[in-house]
């Protein structure tokens, strides 16, 4: 790939691998359900208290449960939301006080991968329109010649035939629709990419080439991927730091995919996982009882009606982030629990 | 679908066939009245006033001679031309305002559905008269009054539709790109929502039609001595028992066509499969 033109003038401050490129400074994010004659406004927080730093040139992983605020997450990473309380900033600059124009200069640096390719593309649009999109948003004006060849180069680059270009998005099958999307994505050689569950809702065999193709993506145009899933197994596989969220709140970081579990949510959510080998298999069932409402949420540890380890510390105190080379945010931490009580 | 097929296939159907070649051949007695009229439309024969149909008068003539036959088809002209340009209009004019407000929201959504459902709150010909009495009788008042009477349903319409594919991924994935609001809404939620308006006009024409008939009907739209089938209708009033083909004739050229744009409608709904879209207005 040649240098992409917005990279023009944005070149400055470049973060060389290992430096956050993406900053959380203590966000919170409400949403407020609509309140009418007979109903109160309710407040959610979906997320809650988060900070992160999001290292260029790696894979960090967000994982949880649905509703764990995962995809909101996703979509403060990107300014698409902007947080109630506290800072995103995108290589040092704060998305939520950035001006429009400004806005749209970063975004040519930071993309997202949607969840649902079905639904990600418009159905009016060729394949070819909608790799092309992202120039003319962008401004950048490409002659008939050019866009052929760009559109071919992209398409190219994800593994499609470019004679799809022609083609409109319900002629394309889940897996190849997930390509487009990554093309667009791709499209004006991003810094960031925010995987938002990329592979969710393809079938699992479309999911290997999917997650191969966005590894070999990252090495050949070094990017640094934001990958947001509920699957711990893939997310352990894919990435080289974990962040284990739970109704909002980050509970654990794993600095790498085989760093020893030290939360107890975060072993209930590997022991939950699907193991194909049936003489390996847990009975287990550690992650019992009710998830609490994230509209009214308990004053202590937010896991501890759930948590076998839990006690009257866990019910009143919330645990923070500890500041660790592993931060996990537990009042009884597993590697301590059998020598602690 | 794309909407271009489906007009052709809504045209194959059993339902659909015959009210397409009927349209079609009104359309084509409203574009040609001038050479397939046999008589100008306002040449009087005293002589011959009130003839019933025959050879030389297809379906007959008025009080004042003049051949009916013509008189319909420069009829179908004025009624069809401005049913057709006043929908058009009130489709374009709700069509911004409803984009407006779906995608806006807030008080400027409230702002411009209350103005929209204060012309929803009456009904069509009401709002007709109060304009034609404001503007005074002839053809552009008419114009102007089915313009502002149905463009409630078409703002309403088009406002449900914005919302609904407001919250449409490919839209959050294009604001994603940087895309700024006149990009969105012009080459995405627009023209995505466009189908089902479009088809809700076309059903409008039908009623703009009859609205034009009953203000002409009224003396309040097209002016003697431009045939206009409801004006024609009022005429026929007097004579209707010497002479009913005056009355009858240009009634079954409203009916037949109302009838046929219904059905065609109804066909090219099928057709395209958005029954279910059409329903909030």
């Amino acid at each position: 790939m040649t240098d992409g033109p917005m990279t023009d003038g944005l070149t400055t401050g470049v973060p060389t691998t290992g430096v956050p490129i993406l900053r959380f400074e203590d966000v919170n994010r409400d949403f407020t359900t609509p309140g009418g004659w007979f109903a109160r406004r309710r407040v959610l927080r979906a997320v809650n208290a988060v900070t992160l730093d999001v290292p260029a040139g790696r894979v960090t992983g967000v994982v949880g449960e649905s509703g764990c605020g995962k995809s909101t997450l996703a979509r403060l990473a990107l300014g698409l939301i902007k947080p109630t309380d506290g800072r995103v900033s995108f290589e040092g600059e704060d998305l939520a006080t950035a001006r429009r124009a400004r806005l749209r200069q970063l975004r040519a640096r930071m993309q997202m991968v949607f969840q649902d390719p079905y639904s990600s593309i418009d159905p009016r649009m060729t394949i070819g329109d909608a790799v092309l999109e992202p120039f003319v948003v962008q401004g950048i004006r490409l002659t008939g010649a050019a866009r052929a060849a760009k559109a071919e180069a992209l398409l190219g680059m994800v593994g499609l035939d470019p004679s799809l270009a022609r083609n409109h998005p319900h002629h394309l099958s889940g897996g190849q629709k997930q390509r487009v999307g990554i093309a667009r994505a791709l499209a004006l050689e991003p810094r960031l990419v925010v995987l938002d569950e990329p592979t969710a809702s393809l079938d699992v065999s479309i999911q290997a080439q999917i997650v191969a193709l966005l590894e070999a993506l990252k090495a050949r145009l070094d990017l640094t991927y934001l990958f947001i899933s509920h699957d711990l197994a893939l997310v352990r596989y894919f990435c080289d730091r974990i962040v284990v969220m739970y109704l909002g709140a980050v509970v654990e970081i794993l600095p790498s995919p085989a760093a020893p579990i030290r939360h107890p949510y975060t072993r209930a959510l590997l022991d939950s996982a699907f193991v194909p080998d049936p003489t390996r298999r847990q009975t287990l069932a550690r992650a019992t009882g009710e998830i609490p409402s994230a509209f009214d949420l308990p004053p202590g540890c937010v896991y501890a009606p759930r948590c076998p380890l839990a006690d009257e510390t866990c019910r009143r105190i919330r645990p923070q982030l500890d500041r660790s080379a592993h931060p996990v945010a537990c009042h009884h931490p597993l590697d301590r629990a059998g020598a602690g009580s | 679908m794309a909407i271009g097929t489906a007009l052709l296939s809504a045209a194959r159907t059993p339902r659909g066939a015959p009210a397409a070649i009927v349209l079609v051949g009104v359309v084509f007695a409203a574009i040609f009245a001038d050479r397939l009229a046999p008589y100008a439309y306002d040449m009087q024969s005293l002589m011959q006033a009130n003839l019933p149909p025959s050879a030389a008068h297809l379906l007959g003539t008025d009080e004042f001679g003049r051949d009916l036959f013509s008189r319909i088809l420069h009829g179908a002209r004025i009624s069809l031309g401005v049913a057709v340009t006043s929908i058009g209009a009130s489709v374009a004019l709700g069509l911004v305002f409803g984009a407006i407000a779906g995608y806006a929201g807030g008080w400027a959504d409230r702002l411009l559905m209350a103005v929209v459902d204060l012309t929803w709150a009456f009904p069509e010909i009401l709002i007709a008269l109060v304009l034609i009495a404001i503007l005074g009788p002839g053809l552009g008042s008419t114009a102007v009054a089915i313009t502002v009477g149905y463009m409630a349903q078409f703002a309403r319409l088009a406002r449900a539709q914005i919302i609904a594919l407001k919250g449409e991924t490919y839209i959050e994935a294009t604001v994603g790109l940087g895309a700024g609001h006149a990009h969105i809404l012009l080459r995405h939620l627009v023209p995505n929502a466009l189908t089902p308006v479009l088809v809700a006009g076309m059903l409008a024409t039908g009623d703009a039609i009859v609205l034009e008939a009953t203000l002409g009907y009224f003396g309040l739209g097209a002016q003697p001595p431009l045939p206009s089938w409801g004006a024609m209708m009022s005429a026929g009033v007097g004579q209707m028992f010497l002479a009913p083909w005056v009355i009858v004739f240009p009634g079954l050229a409203i009916a037949i066509t109302v009838v046929a744009i219904n059905l065609y409608g109804d066909a090219l709904i099928d057709a395209l499969q958005i029954r279910n879209r059409l329903r909030e207005g």
